[in-house]
Parts: structure tokens; C-alpha cells; sequence
């Protein structure tokens, strides 16, 4: 394991070169070297790679690009994974040191960091220099304003393109009668960290309008460590269908995992269910360019049991408003790798516009 | 869904028409005034609203969100009693965890000092390895032989041999060849032959033939070996003979050379003889000087006898009539000082004034003393030239009367030790020998034990000790190391000249080469971080009492002891001693003398972290105590009671104590020697002076034991055995004897019974008068009081300390 890399409290204006990005904003991508392929690299890294190579911003031309990729895979980096990749400081120790220039306008994809027990070590394990990080499972501790990314947790099956904007939407009259005010299933931890929020949703439980149901399933050492409550959990957890509740579910419970961010937040999104997200100082995604208020309801984790109140007591206006806007941010910036790929960069494209706009004023 | 509202429409009496449409237009009033409650909440409507009381809560939809009051405040109130059910259920489970935990808590410390202790373990276990290791590297291998010079050609026989090496051959003794011994006789006297008997009972190394020797000695009536060989001592029990070309080493009175020994053999004493006690002081004549035959003047002797003094200066000119052996002895024994001139009398003279304590005067520089180049003499005489004379009596006036009675005790015990029967004077012969030569002597195991069980030592069966030991009251007393026993044999060579004087003048023990040496030379404390000099050192970490506890420290490499435990009846009471010894630090073995000879021991016995050895012994004595068993492998030997109960803390703090003075014995409850009336009386009453530690609870090195069973006077073990009693004070009186010094108590223990235990031997009456009787008994045969008092006792460091929080004491109560 690496000791502990400080990260350089970086701003776009001290850590990024503007001057590589006047003329044209291309990207260009390190290449990738036979010898540092240790296994095949992630489907999801590889499709965004492909994204890149093939849009319009790419170049093969290192002198000409704003923005710098690695080749290398860095989307886990979580040491007991089995996709961890161990030589990332030798893959970018081989780079031209004058392109890597120490990570500056290099853009870093990361999906996963830190390991059991406490997920709490944000370094990536490697040197990343000046590098912007877009990253799932941001946290305020560790999110650089304006300068990383927030990227939203998917799985490799998310659909690559999707030229539809607009998905197909039920008419109004059937959304409001979801079957279910609120939703949730899956597992809890008996053992770790973020089970705080899973294991009290049962109390929210009332086998009607409102599903919480939770296992104690995961690992193989689960049993060592259930509680009294598992075996009542696990019974009722299998009486629910995942994505019945999603789809009949008006409101869905996004409560933090052993990370900050989680699959479902894409997936309740996807299934037209308003986000209620119970995860302390999680940076949402893309929080730079998406006013998730109006899309989502964020609850902190101690006010966990007042949600029925609150999602009761909240306007049928108000919650149609909340779907729609949920349903657009979606369709708009989450649909599919590509529409994600993309928006990363032109968030960082607005920064560059932005304080090009700004030296024009001046 | 909706709010009902108070007010009622009134109908009066009009026509069907006009009813019916009245009854329309209420119901469309009554429409849009719903339609408008649940949609566009016009402010007047809900002020309105409010102002009405509410009926039903599941009517209320106060949010418009389609859920009313009621319900979500069922839904709260589901999701309360959901909690608090389970904070019930927690509360119960909190209890019973925090049961467990205050368990653990409890736990904690004591835990604590079982890791502590097991690193200490493990660390002491790594230091024994890497000095085995050490110890691995060094390659043993026997000596090689001396080398034989060829003397024939390098010196004729003619010239006198004037030096040791011109008439040995140390080819024929190997330092390893442990001195054989021939001996034989070339006259055929009643004496040579009496000397041939003591001599071959003497010899630890006798041989049959002379040329498996390396010393021959010929007893011989003043006739020299006619065929003189290398090696040779001619053994004179007549005449001085007059010829030194002689090739042999003579024992003889004069016509001395360099390396004979200067010994008139035929006034050494056939038995021995009763000697003067050193008290009192006072003789009836100062000085006595007996002139045999001069060739000064006579009256350069008599003015002396004018000479002012206090008590009368006696002055006597012999020849052979008036003369008797009885007349010296009696002028010699009522004289405080003997002036002795050089005269064929000196010799009887000499050890006459040593048995009558008369400090003998000696009037000549030249005058030959016995073994002098081995015994230091001024010890116990004053050596004068004879033309100093006129002044002697001045010189010996001004003596402290603590010095006369020094010199008087010193010279009566070089007597006893060197000179007092023909068997000492053999021996003491033999020892210079080897001194001479350097040859250690065999390894004699007078003390091989016999195991109790059969042939084993050890008990057959084993069982389990449940204490918890070695934490006394939550402090550790230290690591268990491993075994380790005291280096044995370590000053084969040493002893010959670095502690040459301390063998025959404090000691006083040459005649074998010692297991151990009790006070030998210690390294500078510094040593301990040298890498070279470290090596069984136990440094004590910077710190106060934890870091103390973790190590022995102290002025030495880190050593172990032995407890020897007596026992005779009470088993049950001998299981209690030995659980109580469990897990004690640095002890390296218990034996347990079986003194019960009519009964086999039980089988089983606890079984500790170290070996329980018993040993068998031929009869019930109490000396068996004292034995220096082989199986004793530590200098250190704590003697102990089967009954005492004493704190594990207690004995480790007395075992530091020790190591400190080891010529000391260490122990617990004290007693003293006080006088009633014009007796001396054994005395157990609570004192600020003690003279004696109990030696059922007291640390005493293991060549005390030796001298104890071999060196001590053989009346006092016989009295000891015959009235089973007094063996502790044998012991005090002879350790302070052997130093001249007191014995150490430690910590505030004044009796050593446990409260529990009933039989025992002090509660007999006569217990207390047998008591007084043996220290009359053994101050006469030691002729006087050897016991000397002390008037402090030893506790740890920080006893009664303030200390800071973060600190410890040494121990917790001692």
C-alpha cells in the first residue's frame, strides 16, 4: 500500500493550463502499452475510452489537446477488489513526462476508492498530481469545488447511446396512482460502516404504501455477525420484487451504501421514481451544472424516520414537478455512457468558456 | 376528502319548481366551494376553514398532498411505537452487554499484565537464544599437554635448584590431570607411618604408582630419597636435613630454600586441641618473651621488664630445666602478646600462642612462617626486627583492643583452618601444592542426590495449579524466563591468583576448586550496553516501578535461585507451599527434602512452570536442610519452611536484596542474642537490633551450604541432630562467623507461620531453652560470639514514596 499521498489543494486556475485550450478543446488519450495490461480493462472504462476516441474532440495529437486521458484504467480503486490495477505509478512513471506534466488537465475517471472496513482513504492509491478527479461517491471532504467531477455510480450495462431525448412517459393520471409513496429494498450490514440508515428503515415498514425491506445477505460471513432481526428481514425481503417497487414507487430510498453513492440513484432515476437520498455529504452528480433540489429530496441521516411525514405532507404539485424534473435531468444528462461521458467534459468546457468570458470582460 | 362545513341551507314551503332548483343551485354552490377547498385554496376559504373545528382528521388533507392528518399521523405513531418497541429491546440488550463489558473491564488490567508478562517471556526467551547462539560459536576442546623440558642438558645435577620450575616437570601435571598423588615411605618410624595413613585418607587424587604422579611425596625421618627425581616432596619428620642440592621440595622445620615449606611436622598436633575462647581480653602479663639462647646479651631483654606498663612485662631465660612444655604454655597462655625470637622452640612457640590467643610478636624480618607466601600472616601477628626491641612494648600499648581481639580471632582461625591436626596440615599442604601448580581439583559431588520416586526426582503425577500467580495484586513481579543456572566452575583459575588471598585468608577454603565464589568480581554497570560485555545482562529500562519489574537489573547477569523446602509430615501443608510458588519469577527449581523417612510420598504433587525435585535422605536431620545438593544448580538458595506464607513480592524483593549481598543471609523475621543476667538467652521479642534471620524464609548463597556441612565445626551438626532444633542458628553464626557481618532482614514480616497451620515444631516448651543452649553451646566452640547486629532493614526503592500518577512503586506492599 502507498503511504498517504497529500492531494494539492487545486483550483482551475492554478492547476490547470487555459493556454492548451484557446484554440481548440480536443482530448487526446495516453496510450495504452501492451506490458501494463495486467487483466482486461473494465467494460465501463473501455466505453468511455471509445467514447472519446471517437467523438470529434479527439486527438492524437498531444500538443494540440486541452484535455488529458489515461489509458490505464483507474475506475476501481479499491486494493481487495479483483479489478484493482497495481501499476498505475508505473504506467504514468512510463508517460512523457512533459504530456503528463504532472497530472495538470489530465481528467482522472474513478468509480471506487478506499477498502473495508472505513472506505475512508481517498487517495487513488497513486500519484494523480495536479490531475481533476471525476469521481463517483464524492464526499465534502474530499471533493475539490470547481475543479473535480461528480460523477453518477452505473453499471457497465448502463446503454452506451441513446439518441432519444425524451423518454416515453406515462400520463400523469398513472403516475399518481404509484401503488407505493415510498420504496426500498436491499441489503443492510450487520458489521461495517454505512448501515445507519438501512438498519432503522424497517420501522418505516408498513407492508402497504410504504415497502422498506432490507437483508442481512452479503459477504459469506453475514451469519457470524446477523442480528436477532435477520431471519424476519431476510423473510420479507424476498416477498418484494426490486423492480416492481421501483416502477410502482412514487418516492425511492437512496440511502448511502459501504460508499456515498450507489447504483440505485441512476436506477430509481431511470424508473421515473423521485430520488430521497439519505447520504451525508455525498456531492450528488454533477452538482456542478444540475439543481438537484428540484429533482430529488435529500434527507439526512438522522432524520431518516421523518420521511413518511415529509414525503406525505408534500404537494401533489410538488411532487409532479419533482418527477418531471427528475425525469429530464435523466433523460438529459444521465441516459446513457455517452450522454455522461459528454457532460463531464463540457462541464469543465463551461469553466474554460467561462474564464475566457471572464479575461474578454476584463 | 372534503370539509364539512357547518352551515345548513334552510327550505321553506315553495313550489316543487322552485325547490328543485333551489336544491340545484346548493349543490353546484356546494361543488365549487369544494372544488375550490381541495385545488386553489383561496386564502379567505382556508381562513375560514381554520376557523371551523376540525371533525375528522382523515378528512384534513392539509398539504394537498392526498394524505390526510390522520393518517400520516398513524403512520407517525406506527413508526414511534415501531422504535420504541425496539429501544425496549435494546435497553434489555444494552444491559446484558454492558454486563459483559464490565466483565471485560474487569479483565482489562489483569490481561494487561499477561501480555506484559508473555512479551517479557518472549523477550527473555530471544535474549536466551541469540546467547546460545553466542555460546554456540565458541569451540571447546581439552588442553594440550605441557611441555617436558629437557633439563639433564640444561643443568647439571650438581647445581642447586633455586627456583619451583628447575625441580617440576609439568608434563606429568596437566591442568586438566587434577594432581594424582603418590606417596610413600623411605624411613619406617611409628610417625612416617602414621602420616602415611593421613595423608592417603587427605589425598582427593591418589595413585598407586609413582610414575602415574605428578607430585611423590616421601615421608622420611631426616634421611633424603636416595634417588632424588623431579616432582618429589621429601615429607621430614626428623631432623632438618642440610642439602640444597636436593632435587625435592622439603617439608621441614629450617635450612630452608625459596620453595620449601617451612613446617616442624612433629609439633602439629596428633588431635586437636581445646583453644582459648577470645573473651576476656585481659591476661595477666602484657608481654612474655622466653630467651632459650642468645647471643646478645640477656640483659638486653631483661630492661625490658622495667619498662613502664600497665600489667607486668615477663621476661623468662630458659634452659631445658626450667623450661617445660607446660611452663611456656602457661607463661604463653596468661600473656596478651607473645614475643617470639627465631630458636628451635619457634615453632612449637608459634602455635602454641595461636591456640592460647596470645598475639605472637615475631623479633626477626627473616624468620619462615607456615604457607607465608600463601597465608598473609599480618593478619594475625606482629613482625618486628630485634633491634626495635626496646621499643616493642610501646608498638603493641598502642593496639585497640579491637585489633588485638582481631588478630587473636584471625590467628586461632588460620590454627584451626591450616595447622590444627595432621589432616589439616596435609591438606593445607596439598593446597599450596596445587596453588603452586595451578591444578584445579576433581569436581567432587560429596552431595549426589538420591531421587525420591524411584529414579526420579520428579513426582509421578502432576496436578494443575489454578492460581494465578505472578501478578501480585495487579503488579508484575517479572518475566518467567527460561531456566537458567549459575555458571559453575567459572574461577578454576582465577582462584590461584586474582582471588589467591581471598581463598586463604577470608574464605579460608583452598582445598577444593569452588562451584561458586560469593563475592566475585563484578563488571562496571556500564558493561550492560556493551555489545561484548552484555550478554546475560538484564537492563532496566529508564522508568520506576513497571520498567523495574520487567527486569532483574541489578550489578550482574541475570541469575535464578533454588528453594529448598524441608519437609516432614504435613502434605497437605507442603501442596499450599508449592501452589504458592507458581509462576514465581525467576525461580529455577524447587527441591523438597523428604526428611520423613518411614513414609513413601503421595504420587501426586502440583506441578509448577518449574521442576519439584525430591530428594531422599538417609535419616531425619535437621542439617539435611543444608545439604549443597548436586541437584542445587543457583548460587542463590532460598530456604524455606513448608509452612510459611509469604507474598510471591516479598520473596522477589529479597531476592534483589541478595543479589546485592550475597555474602549475607536474607530473610524475614529476625530474632537477636540479648543478655539476662550473666547468661546469653535466644530472643524472638519484637527489637530495633537483630542479630539473626530465621532460616525458614531466607536467601543464602549455596557455598554457605558447603561450608555449613563440611567446614563448620562437626559438633554443632551433631547437636543440631540430637536435639532437632537450632540448625537456623548454626547457620547465622556461622555465615557471620565466615564475613563478620550481620545478616539483612527485609520488609516489616516479624513471624513466618501461616495462620492455618497447627502442628509444629515451636510449640513445644522446651523449644525456647534448647535454643539458648545451642548459642551458649556454639559460642564455646567458636570461642566467642560470631554474631554481629544490625539495626536497619531493607525495603524497595520507592516503599512509602509519594509518587506522580504516571509512576509506579517497585513493588505494591513491599
Amino acid at each position: 500500500q502507498n503511504p498517504t499521498i497529500e492531494r494539492k489543494q487545486c483550483t482551475m486556475s492554478n492547476c490547470f493550463d487555459f493556454s492548451k485550450c484557446s484554440t481548440s478543446k480536443k482530448v487526446y488519450i495516453h496510450p495504452m502499452e501492451k506490458r501494463f495490461e495486467e487483466s482486461p480493462q473494465s467494460v465501463i472504462y473501455s466505453k468511455i475510452l471509445k467514447h472519446f476516441l471517437e467523438s470529434n474532440h479527439y486527438t492524437n495529437d498531444p500538443n494540440e489537446a486541452c484535455i488529458f486521458l489515461l489509458g490505464i484504467d483507474t475506475t476501481d480503486r479499491d486494493v481487495r477488489s479483483q479489478n484493482y490495477v497495481k501499476n498505475v505509478n508505473d504506467y504514468i512513471e512510463s508517460l512523457d513526462p512533459s504530456v503528463w506534466n504532472n497530472g495538470r488537465n489530465h481528467l482522472i475517471f474513478n468509480f471506487y476508492h478506499g477498502t473495508f472496513p472505513d472506505y475512508d482513504d481517498h487517495n487513488l492509491n497513486f500519484d494523480t498530481g495536479e490531475a481533476m478527479i471525476a469521481r463517483a461517491s464524492s464526499s465534502e471532504n474530499n471533493f475539490i469545488k470547481v475543479f473535480d467531477v461528480s460523477l453518477p455510480l452505473f453499471h457497465e450495462n448502463h446503454p452506451y447511446e441513446i439518441k432519444e431525448s425524451k423518454s416515453e412517459r406515462n400520463d400523469d393520471r398513472i403516475e399518481n396512482q404509484r401503488k407505493y409513496l415510498v420504496s426500498f429494498k436491499g441489503k443492510r450490514y450487520v458489521y461495517g460502516i454505512g448501515s445507519g440508515t438501512r438498519n432503522l428503515v424497517h420501522h418505516l415498514h408498513n407492508g402497504d404504501d410504504i415497502v422498506m425491506v432490507t437483508t442481512c445477505k452479503h459477504n459469506n460471513d453475514w451469519q457470524v455477525y446477523q442480528d436477532d432481526r435477520c431471519q424476519r428481514d431476510n423473510d420479507e425481503y424476498d416477498r418484494w420484487e426490486y423492480d416492481e417497487l421501483l416502477a410502482n414507487s412514487t418516492f425511492c430510498l437512496v440511502p448511502r451504501g459501504r460508499r456515498l453513492g450507489s447504483f440505485r440513484f441512476l436506477e430509481t432515476l431511470r424508473s421515473g421514481c423521485v430520488p430521497v437520498v439519505i447520504s451525508d455529504s455525498w456531492i450528488l452528480p454533477f452538482s456542478e451544472t444540475i439543481d438537484w433540489n428540484s429533482a430529488a429530496i435529500v434527507v439526512a441521516e438522522r432524520d431518516a424516520l421523518s420521511i413518511p411525514e415529509l414525503l406525505m405532507s408534500t404537494s401533489r404539485r410538488r411532487v409532479k414537478e419533482l418527477r418531471e424534473s427528475a425525469r429530464n435531468v435523466y433523460d438529459a444528462y444521465l441516459r446513457s455512457i455517452q450522454v455522461i461521458s459528454d457532460h463531464v467534459l463540457r462541464i469543465i468546457f463551461k469553466r474554460i468558456d467561462n474564464k475566457i468570458e471572464l479575461e474578454d470582460h476584463q | 376528502m372534503a370539509i364539512k362545513l357547518n352551515g345548513s341551507s334552510r327550505s321553506f314551503v315553495p313550489s316543487l319548481r322552485v325547490s328543485a332548483f333551489l336544491i340545484f343551485i346548493f349543490f353546484v354552490i356546494t361543488y365549487i366551494i369544494i372544488y375550490n377547498v381541495s385545488f386553489s385554496e383561496p386564502s379567505w376559504i382556508t381562513q375560514d376553514a381554520l376557523k371551523q373545528n376540525i371533525e375528522n382528521l382523515d378528512d384534513y388533507d392539509a398539504s394537498c398532498s392526498g394524505y390526510s392528518i390522520g393518517r400520516i399521523l398513524r403512520e407517525q405513531k406506527r413508526i414511534l411505537a415501531s422504535v420504541r418497541l425496539e429501544l425496549t429491546e435494546s435497553q434489555v440488550k444494552i444491559e446484558e452487554i454492558r454486563t459483559v463489558q464490565e466483565e471485560l473491564q474487569r479483565l482489562i488490567p489483569q490481561k494487561q499484565l499477561e501480555l506484559s508478562a508473555l512479551e517479557g517471556e518472549i523477550e527473555a526467551a530471544q535474549r536466551q537464544l541469540e546467547e546460545l547462539r553466542e555460546t554456540q560459536n565458541v569451540k571447546v576442546f581439552l588442553p594440550f599437554s605441557p611441555l617436558q623440558i629437557p633439563r639433564e642438558l640444561e643443568q647439571p645435577s650438581q647445581i642447586s635448584p633455586n627456583q619451583l620450575d628447575d625441580i617440576i616437570d609439568y608434563s606429568r601435571c596437566s591442568i586438566s590431570s587434577f594432581m594424582p598423588v603418590y606417596v610413600d615411605i623411605i624411613t619406617s618410624g611409628q610417625s612416617e607411618k602414621e602420616w602415611l595413613n593421613v595423608f592417603q585418607e587427605v589425598i582427593p587424587n591418589l595413585v598407586e604408582t609413582p610414575d602415574k604422579a605428578c607430585i611423590k611425596i616421601h615421608i622420611s625421618n631426616g634421611i633424603a630419597s636416595p634417588n632424588t627425581t623431579f616432582n618429589s616432596i621429601l615429607f621430614n619428620v626428623g631432623s632438618p636435613i642440610i642439602n640444597f642440592q636436593s632435587k625435592s621440595i622439603h617439608v621441614q622445620a629450617s635450612k630452608i630454600r625459596s620453595f620449601d615449606f617451612p613446617v616442624d611436622v612433629n609439633h602439629i598436633a596428633v588431635e586437636k586441641v581445646d583453644l582459648t575462647p577470645l573473651l576476656p581480653f585481659q591476661r595477666e602479663n602484657l608481654i612474655s618473651l622466653i630467651v632459650d639462647n642468645t647471643e646478645l646479651n640477656f640483659s638486653a631483654f631483661s630492661s625490658l621488664s622495667a619498662e613502664p606498663s600497665r600489667r607486668p612485662i615477663v621476661i623468662v631465660k630458659c634452659s631445658q630445666e626450667n623450661c617445660s612444655l607446660e611452663r611456656r604454655r602457661q607463661l604463653i597462655g596468661s600473656s596478651t602478646f607473645c614475643f617470639l625470637l627465631p630458636s628451635e622452640m619457634f615453632f612449637q612457640d608459634f602455635l602454641s600462642s595461636l591456640q592460647l590467643g596470645c598475639i605472637p610478636i615475631i623479633l626477626s624480618n627473616s624468620q619462615l612462617l607456615p604457607f607465608q607466601d600463601l597465608i598473609d600472616w599480618r593478619r594475625a601477628t606482629y613482625r618486628l626486627p630485634l633491634a626495635r626491641l626496646p621499643e616493642a612494648h610501646f608498638i603493641v600499648q598502642s593496639f585497640e583492643i579491637s585489633d588485638i581481639i582481631e588478630m587473636r580471632r584471625v590467628g586461632r582461625l588460620f590454627y584451626e583452618t591450616y595447622l590444627a591436626d595432621r589432616h589439616l596440615l596435609a591438606r593445607s599442604l596439598l593446597a599450596a601444592l596445587r596453588y603452586k601448580l595451578q591444578i584445579p581439583t576433581r569436581e567432587v559431588r560429596r552431595n549426589q542426590a538420591i531421587p525420591l520416586f524411584n529414579s526420579s526426582f520428579t513426582a509421578p503425577k502432576g496436578s494443575v495449579v489454578n492460581v494465578q500467580a505472578n501478578f501480585d495484586d495487579e503488579y508484575l513481579l517479572g518475566p518467567l524466563e527460561s531456566r537458567v543456572e549459575s555458571t559453575s566452575y567459572a574461577y578454576n583459575f582465577t582462584e590461584f591468583q586474582l582471588y589467591s588471598y581471598d581463598f586463604w585468608n577470608i574464605i579460608m577454603s583452598p582445598h577444593y576448586t569452588k562451584e561458586f565464589l560469593v563475592n566475585a568480581a563484578e563488571l562496571p554497570t556500564e558493561a550492560e550496553f556493551f555489545e561484548d560485555t552484555k550478554i546475560g545482562f538484564r537492563p532496566i529500562e529508564p522508568g520506576s516501578g513497571a520498567e523495574f519489574s520487567k527486569a532483574l537489573g541489578g550489578n550482574r547477569q541475570r541469575e535464578q535461585f533454588t528453594v529448598v523446602l524441608l519437609t516432614y509430615e504435613r502434605d497437605a501443608v507442603l501442596t499450599g507451599a508449592l501452589e504458592r510458588l507458581h509462576q514465581l519469577p525467576y525461580l529455577n527449581k524447587i527441591i523438597v527434602v523428604w526428611n520423613n523417612v518411614n513414609r513413601d510420598p503421595p504420587d501426586t504433587w502440583p506441578s509448577l512452570h518449574i521442576p519439584v525435585e525430591f530428594i531422599r535422605v538417609a535419616e531425619n536431620n535437621l542439617n539435611n536442610r543444608f545439604v549443597p545438593w548436586d541437584r542445587i544448580e543457583t548460587e542463590a538458595v532460598l530456604s524455606l519452611d513448608d509452612d510459611i506464607d509469604l507474598m510471591q513480592q516479598e520473596i522477589i524483593l529479597a531476592f534483589r536484596v541478595w543479589r546485592e549481598n550475597r555474602d549475607r543471609i536474607v530473610g524475614f523475621p529476625a530474632r537477636h542474642h540479648a543478655r539476662y543476667g550473666d547468661s546469653m538467652f535466644y530472643n524472638s521479642n519484637h527489637t530495633c537490633q537483630m542479630s539473626m534471620i530465621l532460616t525458614g524464609a531466607a536467601f543464602i548463597h549455596k557455598n554457605y551450604l558447603t561450608a555449613y556441612t563440611y567446614e563448620m565445626p562437626a559438633e554443632i551438626r551433631e547437636h543440631v541432630n540430637s536435639i532437632k532444633n537450632c540448625e537456623d542458628i548454626a547457620m547465622n553464626y556461622l555465615v557471620s562467623h565466615l564475613t563478620r557481618k550481620p545478616p539483612i532482614k527485609t520488609t516489616s514480616r516479624w513471624t513466618l507461620k501461616c495462620p492455618t497451620c497447627t502442628e509444629s515444631l515451636y510449640k513445644e516448651g522446651t523449644h525456647f531453652e534448647k535454643r539458648h543452649e545451642c548459642m551458649r553451646l556454639f559460642t564455646k566452640i567458636y570461642g566467642y560470639n560470631p554474631l554481629k547486629f544490625s539495626q536497619f532493614r531493607a525495603d524497595s526503592i520507592l516503599f512509602k514514596t509519594r509518587l506522580p500518577q504516571n509512576h509506579q512503586k517497585c513493588f505494591k506492599y513491599v
